[in-house]
């Protein structure tokens, strides 16, 4: 933990002077004075004295004990960046393919991913998922879903 | 109050279609509330339409039905996969999962349930005998008034901040720094947008609340595969148990309170509402260390604020005819196509609309607590569906639910970002929930010290020399130490 | 068969077919369901004037239309999807005056002259408004107060470049009178400010103030527009007054630039019918709302000018680029 803190610690620097270099190029309030800049500068400062708080805190040992518990070899967190990869393809299909054939197998890939070996009960809930909440979103509340090449 | 006019509108709402009128919206409310990305503003704006025609009883009873289901409708999700359907189930999300987690879904369902009735019905109590006096409170609030009250809603972080208030702290001001992206709100100015057309007015509030708490979840979810879903909730009964009631009814009376009169402030809405209830609960608890672990006081007091807030709304809605927050602002759209002004004349020219109105919000609370309370045992049947299959459809439901609030791809993109840092935060304990006070307040307080200081030729005075504004200041500053101090005891007696 | 007759037959029929499909189409459009963009959230004024009025169009196309909010950027989003839709029809967009001040801020890649306008469906004026106890009945007495106490009138808006802005910022620049402009998130939270009297005046809609005016707490001092109002026959246009300041918002429906000529007239007939029917002439009154219609070709034309000026006014209030 003391050394995810120490990082988090220096990101959040990091993201401190990003902003206060960024408010630098905000143009001033001719009339008031307090401009577009005022509020993110204040922020930017507050974030790197807490940051270095938090570092000094944990360098000084008085941080969490204990372990942060996230191995970046465990194959739970590679299937966690897996479903956030094929999320975000879903996502970029979604227009093209439309929403329910989309939602169709990105469904079943799911919960192929979560170890689910029943293949009638995933086809059935892929689909019935999809078409509940299309009815729900496109046809009940007329929330117009992405139809793609199916409209 | 005119007695018999009240008992005319009751029987106008029971005894006509309206009633009909009001279970369905009721109904429909609770599934816009529950489905993440739908609103109650939503829910309400796609049907004001269609009640051009309809008696105003008849339109009135669904749309407040619509207004009180929708409202509690957003704790089932928050509770049950830790996703608020509604901005105001954000608080209720806090104890109310981590129950659920532990197996208790139904017990704090039917907690909400009874503590939404009883927010709502009180709210709804307050606004009918009260609310032209109330309303000249209200219109006391100006920027300087909004500055101070964002003040003492900022001072709650500190409180929701779990173990580390240094974590809380950065945490907060990382919200902080989000909610200044996008157009500056007095120059106009385009801050950190990148370009971005879509970031223009900042990373949209319910995408940003669908990452940080659904997808962060269910991330962490599909890491540990358990073959069955265990949590299964005993539910047996309609009613939260005497002992919960017991616990929590000093809590539920005070946020019912409190959330009526925050909801009668014009732009304060149900989310903050919620969140100042939820930080009384706790302050006043024996146990606050024990808040956020699953605390039935802290989902009552959330769902009893937030609901309390629907009255509270309607009383400048009704008596000034300004809106006091985004759904009376839609309501206020329903009453004027009718051809009715709300505000003063309403109450000269058409009492009985106004007693009709105070009726139905009534009514409406009933039956939400009729509709809700049978509805626990299938709503939380839902934690019981196999978690290999719940877990992918909240997925689905997420993307849709962060797409359909602007029909934006970009806004699922804005979700799928948050979650990941969602999941980060989460997995190295930083906490959540003052991310999301942050980006509520955040424009809150911001727009208004700025606005304050242009009214008052940026003289800084002008925040401390009006007595409400002064009041909230201290108010704030004496919430942040008092939890510190706490926080402090109680870091010392665990360690 | 063999296979080059097979081929021919096959040509054939895609061919007849597909000209079947266009013949199909350009006698009845439309032949699915249209949507109709609104860059406003749901619930606001535009959202609600939009769904009343796609209801009411709905019998006369034979289709159903669904309204989309696509918000975000003070209107950009949403006038930026309606721009790159399919130019088939199938996508009708309320636009809005921001259009004319997006522009100029150097924000959007795109112009009034990348639609087709349909019709103008409203137009509002600015109303100088103020509470009903201040110390002016006329607007020349409240640009005498305003002169003789420069700098200290604040003049609530809807936010930094929105109408509402503008309007204020043309009537202090034709009155030559000095006052302090306060952005409030939305015309309401203006209104609400004027009512508590937090600020001292605001420069929105006739209909935006319509139940305050009219409960007595607030008071219109003049509209900006070349004719009186039909809700407030008694307040006098700022012409009237001695100053030369029309300026107000106004809604019309486009569509993309190139859509087929038969195609938008088949929609502005449908439109302007629901314009008429009774039910949305009703909706209007009852909301205030000032209908003006105008056919698209006039509207353009008369947005051409419209946009310089816009533009010339946002520079000398030093909100253009």
């Amino acid at each position: 933990m003391k050394r995810v803190n120490i990082l988090f610690g220096l990101i959040g620097i990091a993201l401190g002077l990003y902003v206060f270099a960024v408010t630098a190029t905000f143009p001033d309030d001719a009339i008031m004075k307090i401009g577009p800049g005022f509020f993110p500068r204040i922020l930017a400062v507050a974030l790197v004295l807490f940051c270095l708080v938090l570092i000094i805190q944990n360098l000084a040992g008085k941080g969490e004990k204990g372990e942060s518990g996230f191995d970046i070899k465990d194959p739970g967190v590679h299937r966690s960046a897996l479903v956030l990869l094929i999320t975000v393809l879903y996502a970029v299909i979604i227009p093209f393919a439309g929403f329910v054939a989309a939602s169709v197998i990105y469904l079943f890939i799911l919960m192929y991913l979560m170890k689910l070996r029943k293949w009638i009960q995933m086809i059935a809930v892929s689909t019935g998922v999809s078409f509940a909440i299309y009815f729900i979103f496109s046809v009940l509340l007329k929330i117009a879903l992405p139809q793609g090449f199916l409209s | 109050m005119n007695f018999e006019l009240l008992l005319q509108g009751f029987a106008n709402i029971l005894f006509g279609k309206a009633l009909i009128m009001v279970f369905l919206g009721v109904i429909g409310g609770i599934l816009v509330g529950s489905l993440p990305g739908l609103t109650a503003t939503m829910g309400i704006a796609l049907l004001v339409p269609f009640t051009f025609g309809l008696p105003i009883n008849e339109s009135m009873g669904m749309l407040l039905g619509i207004f009180s289901g929708a409202i509690f409708g957003g704790s089932i999700s928050a509770i049950l996969i830790r996703t608020p359907g509604t901005p105001a189930a954000a608080a209720t999300l806090l104890d109310g999962y981590p129950m659920a987690k532990r197996g208790e879904a139904g017990r704090a369902l039917s907690m909400s349930v009874f503590a939404s009735f009883i927010g709502g019905f009180t709210g709804a109590l307050i606004m009918s005998f009260l609310a032209p006096q109330i309303s000249k409170v209200a219109l006391k609030f100006g920027a300087a008034e909004y500055f101070a009250l964002a003040f003492f809603g900022l001072s709650i972080i500190i409180s929701v901040s779990g173990n580390s208030i240094i974590k809380g702290i950065i945490a907060g001001l990382f919200g902080l720094l989000i909610s200044t992206i996008g157009f500056d709100p007095i120059s106009g100015f385009p801050r950190f947008t990148f370009g971005q057309m879509d970031l223009f007015e900042g990373p949209a509030f319910i995408p940003t609340l669908i990452g940080l708490f659904a997808f962060s979840e269910v991330f962490k979810g599909v890491e540990t595969i358990v073959e069955k879903q265990q949590v299964v909730s005993k539910l047996t009964r309609f009613l939260p148990e005497w002992k919960d009631i017991k616990a929590s009814w000093i809590d539920i009376l005070k946020s019912s309170i409190l959330g009526t009169f925050i909801g009668s402030i014009p732009g304060a809405g149900s989310d903050i509402a919620a969140f100042v209830g939820y930080s009384e609960a706790k302050r006043r608890s024996k146990t606050p260390e024990k808040f956020g672990t699953g605390m039935i006081e802290g989902v009552a007091a959330a769902e009893s604020a937030n609901n309390a807030c629907t009255g509270g709304a309607m009383i400048p809605m009704l008596s000034l005819g300004v809106p006091g927050d985004a759904v009376t602002a839609v309501l206020l759209g329903a009453f004027v196509i009718q051809g009715l002004q709300p505000g003063p004349l309403l109450y000269r020219d058409h009492i009985d609309v106004v007693y009709n109105v105070f009726a139905a919000m009534m009514i409406a609370n009933i039956v939400m607590f009729i509709v809700g309370a049978l509805g626990v045992r299938i709503f939380a049947k839902v934690i019981t569906i196999n978690r290999n299959i719940l877990i992918p459809a909240i997925f689905v439901l997420s993307v849709v639910g962060s797409f359909s609030m602007r029909n934006s791809m970009f806004d699922v993109g804005v979700a799928l970002f948050f979650g990941v840092v969602g999941y980060f935060l989460n997995r190295f304990n930083f906490p959540a929930s003052p991310i999301l006070l942050a980006l509520i307040l955040g424009p809150m307080a911001e727009s208004n010290l700025r606005r304050a200081l242009v009214i008052s030729d940026g003289s800084p005075l002008v925040l401390v020399t009006r007595p409400i504004s002064v009041a909230l200041l201290v108010l704030g500053v004496l919430s942040l130490v008092s939890s510190i101090i706490k926080q402090r005891k109680s870091q010392k007696a665990s360690v | 068969m063999n296979k080059r007759v097979f081929l021919l037959f096959a040509v054939a029929v895609l061919s007849v077919g597909t000209l079947l499909a266009n013949g199909q189409q350009e006698a009845s459009f439309p032949q699915k369901d249209l949507t109709a963009i609104c860059p406003w959230s749901a619930g606001g004024g535009t959202d609600t004037i939009l769904r009343a009025l796609a209801k009411e169009t709905e019998p006369f196309l034979g289709q159903g239309i669904t309204v989309t909010n696509k918000t975000g950027g003070g209107g950009a989003v949403g006038h930026g999807a309606g721009i790159s839709a399919d130019a088939d029809g199938y996508t009708v967009t309320m636009v809005t005056f921001e259009i004319l001040s997006l522009p100029p801020q150097g924000l959007v890649p795109f112009t009034y002259a990348d639609y087709d306008f349909l019709m103008r469906v409203n137009m509002d004026p600015a109303a100088l408004t103020v509470p009903a106890d201040a110390p002016y009945n006329t607007v020349e007495e409240f640009v005498d107060y305003a002169k003789a106490h420069p700098g200290e009138i604040n003049v609530g808006h809807s936010g930094p470049g929105s109408v509402w802005q503008i309007a204020g910022g043309v009537l202090a620049q034709k009155a030559g009178i000095e006052v302090k402009f306060v952005p409030y998130d939305g015309a309401a939270p203006a209104v609400s400010a004027l009512v508590g009297q937090h600020i001292e005046a605001v420069t929105v809609s006739p209909a935006e103030v319509q139940g305050q005016v009219e409960a007595g707490t607030l008071k219109i001092l003049g509209v900006m527009s070349s004719e009186r109002v039909e809700i407030f026959p008694d307040v006098p246009t700022m012409q009237e007054e001695g100053l030369d300041v029309v300026f107000g918002t106004w809604r019309a429906l486009a569509v993309p630039k190139g859509t087929p000529e038969s195609v938008q007239n088949t929609l502005s007939v449908a439109f302007k019918a629901g314009m008429n029917s009774t039910n949305f002439r009703e909706f209007a009154k009852n909301t205030g709302l000032g209908l003006a219609y105008m056919p698209g070709q006039d509207f353009e034309a008369e947005l051409s000018t419209a946009s310089t000026d816009v533009n010339q006014v946002m520079k000398n209030l030093g909100l253009a680029k």
